[in-house]
């Protein structure tokens, strides 16, 4: 098996994202009333849409943000879930019962009728946006925390911090965290993806990131209308969601081995 | 059996008081709260928003109307539509058939293809049929839903023209109710039989190691019984969870995929009544969802105690 093909496709669409809008010739809101709704061809290989904008430097730009949506939200809920995992692994106790019980009641709710719910109500900034997918995703980090934690609690080297005096604070965050870090980048590097397409299902509805900053959801927003006349509009913004998404969970399979 | 299913039941009830919590307040965060919908009428003036706020109760302490609302909401009240002025249980009524056929059909389709091919990859491991099924099953998990339900709208009803694109037939539909039925239970099915291939490859390929199984094949069981009569049930066990917890999941593919094929089930409802800032209908939808949700647990929970006597064991002396 190719060991390293998640690694080699996710640094390609980040190169790619950065690199395109960058040395793109078009601005990705240059409007060109001369070129509307072309085809792909090769001064435009993904078309043009109804306002002649390029496609290529709207997708692009768009994954940029979505890769900055995933990667933030992706850290955001993976820090909540270490440090709510690391209390209860550590204390254990009523903590920890509350904690699961929490965990129980986030793996239960209706997560995308909610989220869609609350971003039609409060109309949220793409990085109140972001919290609030992270705030329903640190459920696995947390359970992968307070399992390690268990486990390695009770070990000679733990015993040997605490007896030279290390405060609880430092015991957890200097000697337990740390070897929890293996399992837990696997788990931050599949939300990743998750946060990408809780985002841009938002967006696609209308709901998430709002024009005319183009995201590769608010780009599909329109496009199912047009899907008979003008197909490219549908596929492009779509393949790179599914490239992200597919390059991070091969990538946390091979952090994994 | 009847001490741990009523244990299982009181283990239900914080889990759904929970998430009634967690939708009221979700509600009455919002800036203008349940009466947004008026604030922006020129005919409506601040007295006649203040007259609806004290008929509602909406100017009661919070904690009051959040225990008249589940009180009512317990009861079958689930208050009015602000849109048709209409009961929302009829309206959430009405279009649930809808969301639960796709939401039956996109499960078992799932359940039969990840069994199907969960098992002949655990058979042969390291074989060219195993790597072509995890491959597919990676790919499988990382196609986003709604994208999915674009392109094979594109392929099957705009170019080949086989299928329609979008909409559902009545009871009177016949073998077109089918065929509106295929592109919809296609994506939403995808990504459930695609991750739970993994698991039924994992758990089968461990349990096909285990001496019992081994003992079957030493009695010379041919391989169809050793599998279908041994591994299989015991590797489907741990199963059990894992769908019920996907049940949560199926319904926000279920909004999605709605929302792509127009299908008039819950999810569609959901998103107008977003659209419309109908708030009762908001939360009817959320209290259905989640009591769906906490029901299938539940369900799951039974199922597994009654498969497996160690789990009600377990339970028992833990309380």
């Amino acid at each position: 098996m190719t060991k390293r093909f998640g690694a080699l496709a996710f640094a390609l669409v980040v190169a790619l994202a950065i690199v395109v809008p960058w040395l793109s010739p078009y601005d990705h809101d240059a409007i060109d009333l001369s070129s509307i709704k072309d085809p792909p061809r090769a001064t435009h290989w993904m078309g043009t849409d109804e306002l002649g904008r390029d496609v290529a430097t709207r997708v692009l730009t768009g994954t940029r943000l979505s890769l900055v949506i995933g990667l933030f939200g992706a850290l955001v809920a993976t820090s909540i879930g270490a440090g709510l995992g690391a209390l209860a692994g550590y204390y254990g106790g009523l903590v920890d019962a509350m904690l699961m019980r929490a965990v129980d009641l986030q793996l239960s709710v209706p997560l995308l009728p909610i989220l869609i719910v609350a971003s039609a109500l409060m109309r949220p900034s793409v990085a109140l946006l972001v919290m609030m997918v992270a705030a329903f995703a640190w459920m696995e980090p947390a359970r992968i925390t307070r399992g390690e934690l268990l486990r390695l609690k009770e070990q000679e080297f733990i015993e040997a911090a605490r007896a030279i005096g290390a405060s609880d604070a430092r015991v957890i965050m200097k000697y337990l965290l740390p070897n929890a870090l293996g399992p837990l980048s696997v788990a931050a590097t599949i939300l990743v993806g998750r946060v990408i397409v809780m985002e841009s299902v938002l967006s696609f509805l209308g709901l998430g990131v709002q024009p005319p900053e183009p995201s590769l959801g608010n780009l599909l927003y329109g496009a199912q209308a047009s899907l008979a006349t003008e197909p490219w509009l549908a596929i492009f913004p779509g393949m790179f969601i599914f490239w992200i998404v597919l390059a991070v969970n091969l990538l946390g399979d091979e952090l994994r081995q | 059996m009847g001490a741990y299913i009523l244990s299982r039941l009181l283990r239900a009830v914080p889990l759904f008081l929970g998430l009634s919590l967690i939708v009221f307040a979700l509600i009455h965060a919002a800036p203008g709260g349940p009466l947004t919908v008026y604030l922006s009428n020129p005919n409506v003036t601040p007295e006649d928003i203040a007259r609806l706020e004290r008929n509602l109760g909406l100017d009661r302490p919070l904690p009051v109307q959040y225990v008249s609302w589940l009180t009512a909401f317990v009861k079958g009240d689930w208050g009015y539509s602000y849109v048709d002025g209409r009961p929302v249980l009829e309206r959430i009524l009405e279009r649930a058939p809808a969301t639960l056929e796709l939401m039956a059909s996109a499960f078992v389709l799932a359940l039969f293809v990840a069994l199907l091919l969960g098992s002949l990859a655990a058979l042969r491991p390291g074989s060219l049929v195993d790597r072509l099924v995890s491959s597919a099953s990676i790919v499988g998990i990382s196609i986003p839903t709604f994208w999915l339900g674009l392109i094979l709208q594109l392929v099957f009803a705009v170019e080949l023209r086989w299928l329609p694109t979008a909409g559902r037939m009545g009871p009177v539909g016949g073998g077109d109710r089918i065929a509106y039925l295929v592109l919809p239970v296609l994506t939403l099915g995808l990504f459930y039989a695609a991750s739970w291939i993994r698991y039924i490859r994992a758990s089968l390929s461990e349990t096909l190691g285990k001496n019992f199984v081994r003992a079957g094949r030493a009695r010379g069981l041919p391989e169809s019984g050793v599998l279908i009569g041994h591994a299989l049930p015991s590797a489907l066990f741990p199963l059990i969870t894992v769908l019920a917890l996907d049940f949560a999941l199926l319904f926000s593919g279920a909004v999605v995929t709605e929302t792509v094929f127009a299908w008039p089930g819950m999810g569609t409802l959901l998103v107008d009544s977003v659209y419309r800032r109908d708030y009762s209908v908001l939360m009817g939808i959320l209290m259905a969802g989640s009591a769906l949700i906490v029901i299938s647990n539940l369900l799951a929970d039974i199922a597994y105690g009654a498969a497996d006597p160690r789990v009600r064991l377990v339970e028992g002396r833990t309380r």
